[in-house]
């Protein structure tokens, strides 16, 4: 947990030692969290997927829209393609370092975006409580009662099938969970000593919000972060799959395998591989998600 | 009970509201005039007046809400636009394909995860623990449509065991059930294993044993009552994602159910069919979440029923 007396304005020296005290945290924290060999295994899967999707371009041996109808459905290993190709001969392999773009970006993008909204709602749905408080709590509530799927059915039958309709459909349901998370913090923290001394010193509302009570929740937010990022990406690429996200030829995971079914008795290997990949990716964010959760919050540990 | 069980029907009422008001809105919504989109591309004006006049839509916002809200309640889904045929004769076997199929996979999921999860626990680090704790990583990291694309090419492709679509036989709904099966009963043993180590370290557990209550006794009567709880509390949480995977297995297992009803009417822009399919997506959400709800009342005694 982070310390929670970093008061408002201080001197040279005081912010000196704060980052000091910061690193030292953050030294004591890598300590802990490289003791749990299966938490560093998901941090390496999620690193290899970032590296794969920013280098894309340069490591992807094919251009993954080019096709080639003489190449059609080559086996994995045959003229140089690594994981064969599919219908039109396009280059599986490629296609699949391509696709870790979109995930990691409706992965990413839709769960940045419910924190950026419902992280300050549950901040003040906690710290005002009373009327503001509960009429946005009730209105989360109704979201939350609503299944992903379904959410994602109504939004994209409005919209139309789009990647970043998707994506909009996921960050609407995420929304109502970290607003939730950040308002049962809040309501925690509110009462204790170190508020109290800062109103009493006449700091805003605001500041104490986003100075003292704040930090306090990073270390969770995290964790939820991480895990929720996992599912994005497995209900997006369920979106993809369904024909309701990202549209073909985008080189998109779930879209890749909807495509592939339909050759499942005679070329397996376009399933096989990009199924794997959602697969290594939800797996390296779910161990990274768990050994977060172990070393920052060990009373989250279920 | 009987209390309970009637404010939580009655509790039903406003949030099918809520739905339905959504359901009804999302034709006003859509960019674009309503009569246009049920009239089709190319329609001449004055087949765009005719449909306005013959689907009310020149009418008030309300009056038709509630002329359509009527309607469903009479059983009157309307046409599909895509078949031209009454929606409600295609309807209730899919919904009863629905239903069935995610009772199915909350029972398979719960009896397999609580087997995994007990004998997890009362074996802890042993090899069989080791593996399920593994294979259970794995079942929440898998998506539904993946695992039953590579159970068709296992079990029907290269075994041949078991057919790829079709549920007129009973052997038709072992891989579908048995793929949505896999996140619930992932979920279920991670959960009472923590739980069960937890449980069995309790000192009324203790004090049992200390009692020379048979081992058998003591698990079954104390223990496993606990898990029985977690299994509900599971279940619970994860039932909307157990909807958005049975719309993915319906999709694979090419299974006529709701969900893929409403799939392929969204990608027909069949507008008729899109509202009634995700009534019935949230109908049936709300259905077993009732059902979950009152089994944890009966299966815990510590939930107040008022």
């Amino acid at each position: 947990m982070e310390s929670n007396n970093n008061t408002a304005s201080m001197p040279m020296n005081d912010a000196k030692m704060e980052r000091e005290a910061r690193i030292r945290e953050l030294k004591r924290f890598w300590l802990q969290f490289s003791k749990r060999p299966v938490a560093v295994l998901g941090l390496v899967i999620v690193l290899i997927f970032l590296v794969m999707c920013i280098t894309a371009p340069l490591i992807a041996p094919f251009d993954p829209y080019e096709s080639d109808t003489s190449k059609r459905l080559l086996k994995p290993g045959e003229e140089g393609h690594i994981l064969g190709t599919d219908e039109l001969g396009r280059d599986l392999f490629s296609r699949i370092i391509f696709g870790s773009r979109y995930s990691l970006l409706i992965g990413v993008g839709s769960v940045g975006l419910g924190a950026l909204i419902g992280i300050p709602i549950g901040l003040i749905a906690g710290y005002y409580e009373g009327k503001i408080g509960n009429v946005l709590m009730r209105i989360m509530d109704v979201f939350l009662a609503f299944p992903n799927i379904l959410l994602a059915l109504i939004i994209v039958s409005i919209l139309g099938p789009s990647l970043y309709n998707a994506l909009i459909a996921l960050s609407i349901w995420s929304i109502p969970s970290f607003a939730r998370i950040a308002r049962s913090e809040v309501l925690a923290l509110k009462n204790n000593e170190f508020v109290e001394a800062s109103k009493a010193m006449g700091s805003r509302d605001s500041w104490i919000v986003l100075w003292h009570i704040f930090p306090n929740l990073v270390s969770q937010l995290i964790v939820w972060i991480t895990l929720n990022i996992s599912s994005a990406i497995l209900t997006g690429a369920g979106l993809g799959f369904l024909g309701l996200g990202a549209q073909p030829p985008s080189p998109e995971w779930g879209v890749m395998l909807a495509n592939g079914r339909q050759y499942i008795m005679r070329a397996h290997h376009l399933t096989t591989y990009p199924g794997l990949a959602i697969l290594f990716l939800a797996l390296g964010l779910n161990l990274l998600g768990d050994g977060l959760r172990d070393t920052l919050d060990p009373r989250l540990k279920d | 009970m009987f209390k309970y069980l009637k404010r939580r029907l009655l509790m039903l009422i406003p949030l099918l509201l809520v739905v339905s008001i959504i359901v009804f809105s999302m034709i006003h919504l859509m960019p674009g005039d309503p009569a246009m989109i049920i009239a089709g591309e190319g329609a001449s004006q004055a087949d765009i007046e005719a449909v306005k006049h013959k689907h009310g839509l020149d009418k008030p916002l309300f009056v038709q809400y509630f002329t359509w809200l009527g309607n469903i309640i009479r059983g009157d889904f309307g046409k599909s636009l895509r078949t031209g045929r009454p929606i409600s004769q295609e309807i209730g076997f899919r919904f009863v394909n629905t239903i069935k199929l995610a009772t199915l996979a909350i029972v398979i999921g719960s009896i397999l995860g609580l087997v995994m999860g007990i004998v997890s626990a009362t074996k802890r680090y042993s090899f069989f623990d080791n593996v399920t704790m593994v294979i259970a990583m794995v079942g929440v990291s898998i998506t539904p449509f993946y695992l039953g694309l590579m159970s068709i090419l296992l079990f029907s492709v290269k075994l041949g065991w078991l057919p790829m679509m079709g549920v007129e036989s009973w052997k038709g709904w072992i891989l579908p059930a048995t793929t949505l099966a896999f996140r619930p009963a992932a979920m279920i043993a991670r959960m009472t294993r923590s739980n069960m180590l937890e449980i069995l370290g309790q000192d009324y557990i203790l004090s049992a044993r200390a009692l020379g209550l048979p081992n058998k006794v003591v698990f079954v009567k104390y223990a496993l009552r606990n898990a029985l709880n977690t299994v509900v509390t599971v279940i619970g949480l994860q039932l909307g994602l157990l909807m958005g995977g049975a719309v993915m297995t319906e999709t694979v297992f090419s299974l006529p159910g709701i969900g893929r009803l409403a799939v392929e009417s969204i990608k027909g822009r069949d507008f008729p069919s899109i509202q009634v399919s995700v009534l019935l997506i949230a109908l049936s959400f709300v259905i077993i979440n009732l059902a979950v709800d009152i089994l944890y009342a009966i299966i815990n005694p510590r939930i107040s029923y008022n």
